[in-house]
């Protein structure tokens, strides 16, 4: 699956800075989905399940 | 909550180690700089890494990743104005100036047709949005085998 730089740096930005934050948890698949469908990373390949 | 507080302790010196200096630190500087026994560390490390928060080595307690950084030399090195660090995938070149907030510079070679290939980010934007990044292995399948990942 490719996607574009843009997208990517997009993802980025919405997945990594909270991990300097001390209280960071992993993100729950719920998280990870409404992030994903945000930046319109929809379909079978993005879909992370229960 | 799933983390004790040592093991979020031990999961953010882990990154301002890698922020500071682009390596992962070995345990002792772990132990010396949280002040906690080796015991305690070796138990953090393997907390931290059964739900995804870092990689260790295979049979060891090097941290090989704490995404987006790698411990060892990978083919995405981050230039930023002050260290360069190594990243574990395209995806992650750009996460490493997304979590500092920095501007970077990534070369590298395109992994079909082997053409170099330069990106990064200047301001906050990226300086080219030529190109695309693959992923090989779909998001519910990352930790599966995370260093083919």
């Amino acid at each position: 699956m490719t996607i574009s730089v843009e997208t990517c740096w997009a993802l980025s930005k919405l997945w990594y800075p909270d991990r300097l934050q001390i209280d960071w948890q992993p993100k729950s698949g719920k998280r990870i989905q409404t992030i994903f469908d945000s930046i319109g990373l929809e379909g079978e390949f993005w879909s992370v399940g229960d | 909550m799933l983390f004790s507080s040592r093991e979020s302790e031990v999961r953010l010196f882990i990154y301002q180690y890698f922020i500071d200096t682009a390596e992962a630190p070995p345990i002792r500087a772990i132990t010396d700089g949280l002040t906690i026994t080796k015991a305690g560390a070796k138990a953090s490390l393997k907390a931290l890494e059964s739900q995804h928060a870092l990689v260790l080595k295979p049979d060891s307690f090097d941290i090989w990743m704490a995404h987006p950084f790698s411990a060892v030399p990978t083919s995405y090195p981050v230039r930023t104005y002050q260290l360069t660090y190594y990243a574990n995938c395209a995806w992650d070149a750009l996460g490493i100036p997304a979590i500092l907030e920095i501007d970077s510079e990534t070369e590298t070679t395109c992994p079909d047709c082997e053409v170099p290939v330069i990106f990064g980010v200047q301001d906050g934007k990226l300086t080219s949005s030529e190109g695309v990044i693959h992923f090989s292995v779909p998001p519910r399948k990352f930790w599966d085998d995370v260093g083919f990942t």
